[in-house]
């Protein structure tokens, strides 16, 4: 079921259209990377998605709502996080997430548990009562991401949420976007780095010059790739070759040191069934490594960013 | 807990803490008495001396500190970049403005309620300092004065964020002129009346105005102007802070303001009207020409100020074209409905003036072809706004501030000079030099003449040269793709 909708939508600076008759839908419970190089509209079309812009023409739905006839009741059910955006520095951490409920009419009661319950979910809790300025560059993030969920909106959009992060506060972000997945919130997030997207996003958008080159469920588009499958065996034999290459989805076959490595096309249960065939067939196998596409990977086949280095 | 306005109560945080509380009224409470101490203003009677202190702390305080809090408290949410948040949240348009038009000049009201408390005191004993007695004359009673005073404030502290949401827009941080432009007037209104020697010359609460068919006293006439104004000031931020919010504002605001603006400013006519030789037909039809005047200017100043909303030009187009017509309305540019109102203003002034003046206006105005001059004025206006949109929306990338003020110069300044020195240099004299000269200047004016021929064909060719120049400057402007 799709909780966003985008038709024909095109938004222009004076004299320079950035975004072009892009139209695609995002399912609810996704988490869709936004990519594309520098100047390619990911932010213009976040704001535009969220209405901080207004658009030349097209609609943005979401649950339902045209969020640029009814902008302040679309905002009911979403919320964003800005590249650069700012805190309140000289309120404490709990009063800017009560001040931003209070601005989302997040109702008064039992408004104070439910932010001492966010300020756990987002592991900021030890300092709800610390001045915003005071936080390290992390900590403010996850302070923005909550300033984003306070009242409990079904979508995220997230630009560049991530930069400035030392690898830990990273790790710690990808901890929290991944929670945030597995509790069923559609989140559409914007980046650069691409290993950072790897670990909870589902799908993949990538933004060219103003329009989407493509859309793709990542788990789909990894299933039509073939990947490599590192099997690891006690002993190297000619035959097993012959063995291995008789099995459905194999491509390529090389000879390692401590084994082979093929080319295979095939989902979970394919992989499983290609095993399976290898142990009945007597092969010493003793590890079995399958390395799927990254989302490096996913992004150059489907950016042409191939033939941009070519050229 | 009932939460009125978050935004205010965000501001009552960061303005308010227990020490700020009792910090304020040591302060004020030493600036009296060392002020009041001072050889100037010691008078017989104590509570007295402490009446000008108090007046002038108040300006200091909320006029100055306060107009300046007013003009930083939209653009330091663009400075803290926290501005989206409050654009994604669920406040509307009325929240934001009350929350912090009055939150951000919250802790300077806390000491100018102290101060009015000090000038509600004093007020009493005014007769001891001699020239204070005809501050009662104009303010009969102490709340009317304090109520003047706290207009007058709120007056300054909206300008100045009706001026700073401007910058919002343009998404400038700078307060400093949003400051400066609140100050000028708060200052001007306080200056008005109770400002400069203190003799409050300019009102008094036994002598009346005309307005319309009313008749009102004068301080009843000031208060009543400064709620006016200030209604359209805080209805001008309320549209600007819509804007930034991505609702869409059509021209009914506009419109409104031309109309009851034009209403304001024509009810004081009445009082030119001694012994009321005109009637009140004839009267209508002059407040109409005025009305007129006054709507057309507006529509100018619209014409100038969005001819660079070249963003939404482009959607009230595309609407057209796609027959949306409630974005049509949205996007519909604020002269486009300014015109709506001068139109029939255009045709009742001068089906009015054909009825009731047919034989001439009464004194100097007898030659004057209103027909003749609500056209030139209409044309002027034509031709300036297609010069505006070719300059501001056209292929010239650079310089467009110097090139509408080089427009500006050559077409009201050097150019009639240059054709007014060179009639000045020819050997004519008497009514010959006086006729020469004014026809000449209807080419660069909008004068009227006496007729359509003299008044506005000079200019309607004008007209044709800048719509052949907007049609060159805006053939080829499309938008390039982005790269």
């Amino acid at each position: 079921m799709s909780l966003i909708t985008v038709k024909n939508l095109n938004f222009e600076y004076p004299k320079k259209r950035v975004l072009k008759d892009i139209s695609f839908e995002i399912k609810q419970g996704s988490v869709t990377a936004l990519v594309g190089p520098n100047g390619a509209g990911k932010t213009t079309l976040l704001r535009c998605l969220t209405s901080l812009e207004t658009p030349l023409s097209g609609h943005v739905i979401v649950n339902g709502i045209d969020v640029h006839d009814k902008p302040r009741k679309a905002h009911q059910h979403m919320g964003y996080l800005s590249d650069f955006f700012g805190v309140y520095k000289n309120l404490s951490v709990r009063q800017c997430l009560t001040y931003m409920a209070w601005s989302q009419k997040v109702p008064v009661e039992g408004l104070e548990q439910k932010i001492t319950d966010l300020a756990k979910e987002i592991d900021i809790e030890k300092f709800l009562d610390e001045k915003a300025g005071s936080l390290s560059r992390g900590y403010k993030q996850r302070l923005g991401v909550g300033l984003a969920l306070v009242h409990g909106p079904e979508c995220l959009f997230l630009d560049e949420p991530a930069s400035g992060m030392d690898p830990e506060a990273r790790i710690k972000f990808s901890e929290l976007m991944l929670r945030l997945k597995n509790k069923g919130m559609t989140i559409i997030v914007s980046s650069h780095i691409l290993a950072e997207l790897e670990d909870y996003c589902t799908d993949m958008i990538v933004l060219r010059d103003g329009e989407i080159k493509s859309h793709v469920i990542l788990s789909e588009h990894q299933a039509a790739q073939s990947m490599t499958i590192q099997i690891a065996l006690q002993s190297v034999k000619k035959e097993y070759e012959k063995v291995i290459a008789a099995h459905e989805g194999v491509s390529e076959i090389r000879t390692s040191q401590n084994g082979v490595v093929v080319a295979f096309k095939g989902d979970q249960k394919a992989q499983g069934a290609f095993l399976k065939h290898l142990v009945d067939e007597g092969l010493p196998v003793y590890q079995f490594i399958v390395t799927q596409k990254t989302l490096k990977d996913a992004y150059m086949d489907l950016a042409e960013v191939k033939e941009m280095h070519a050229q | 807990m009932i939460i009125v306005n978050p935004e205010f109560h965000r501001y009552l945080w960061l303005k308010f803490s227990p020490f700020r509380l009792i910090v304020m009224p040591i302060v004020l409470g030493l600036v009296l008495y060392i002020a009041s101490n001072t050889d100037d203003l010691v008078v017989d009677v104590w509570q007295a001396s402490l009446f000008i202190p108090a007046l002038y702390t108040f300006f200091v305080v909320v006029f100055l500190w306060g107009g300046y809090e007013a003009a930083s408290a939209s653009n330091s949410d663009v400075g803290m970049n926290t501005w989206d948040f409050q654009k994604m949240s669920a406040l509307g348009p009325w929240d934001i403005v009350i929350g912090k038009l009055f939150g951000s000049t919250s802790y300077t009201w806390y000491a100018g309620l102290l101060l009015l408390g000090v000038i509600l005191f004093s007020y009493p004993h005014l007769e001891a300092i001699g020239e204070m007695a005809e501050l009662k004359h104009a303010f009969p009673s102490a709340i009317s004065l304090v109520m003047y005073l706290v207009f007058a404030g709120v007056m300054g502290h909206a300008t100045a964020f009706l001026f700073g949401t401007q910058n919002l827009r343009q998404k400038k941080s700078g307060a400093g002129i949003p400051f400066i432009l609140g100050f000028i007037v708060s200052s001007t209104v306080f200056s008005l009346t109770i400002g400069g020697d203190l003799d409050a010359r300019n009102i008094n609460s036994s002598e009346t105005v005309s307005w319309h068919i009313w008749e009102v006293s004068s301080y009843n006439a000031i208060i009543g102007s400064l709620v006016f104004f200030l209604f359209w000031i805080i209805i001008a931020i309320q549209r600007n802070i819509r804007e930034e919010l991505q609702f869409r504002n059509s021209p009914i605001a506009l419109i409104a303001f031309l109309v009851t603006f034009s209403l304001y400013v024509t009810g004081f006519l009445d009082n030119f009207n001694i012994q009321n030789r005109v009637e009140f037909d004839e009267m209508i039809t002059i407040k109409c020409i005025f009305a007129f005047f006054i709507i057309s200017f507006g529509t100018y100043f619209t014409v100038f100020m969005e001819a660079a909303s070249l963003a939404k030009y482009r959607r009230w187009i595309y609407a057209l074209k796609e027959k949306e017509w409630k974005r049509v309305f949205e996007n519909t540019p604020g002269w486009a409905g300014a015109l709506l109102v001068l139109t029939p203003l255009y045709l009742v002034a001068n089906v009015g003036t054909e009825f009731y003046f047919d034989e001439g206006f009464p004194g100097e105005a007898a030659d004057l072809s209103i027909f003749a001059l609500t056209t030139a004025i209409l044309l002027f206006t034509a031709r300036d706004g297609l010069m505006f949109h070719s300059i501001l929306l056209g292929r010239v990338e650079k310089h467009k501030g110097f090139l509408l003020i080089l427009y500006f110069v050559m077409a009201y300044g050097l150019l009639p000079f240059f054709v007014a020195s060179t009639i000045d240099n020819m050997d004519i004299s008497g009514t010959v030099y006086d006729d020469t000269m004014f026809n000449a200047l209807l080419y660069f004016y909008p004068l009227g003449g006496d007729s359509f021929i003299t008044g506005c064909l000079p200019v309607l060719g004008q007209v044709i040269i800048a719509f052949v120049v907007f049609r060159v400057a805006m053939s080829g402007l499309k938008a390039k793709d982005a790269n």
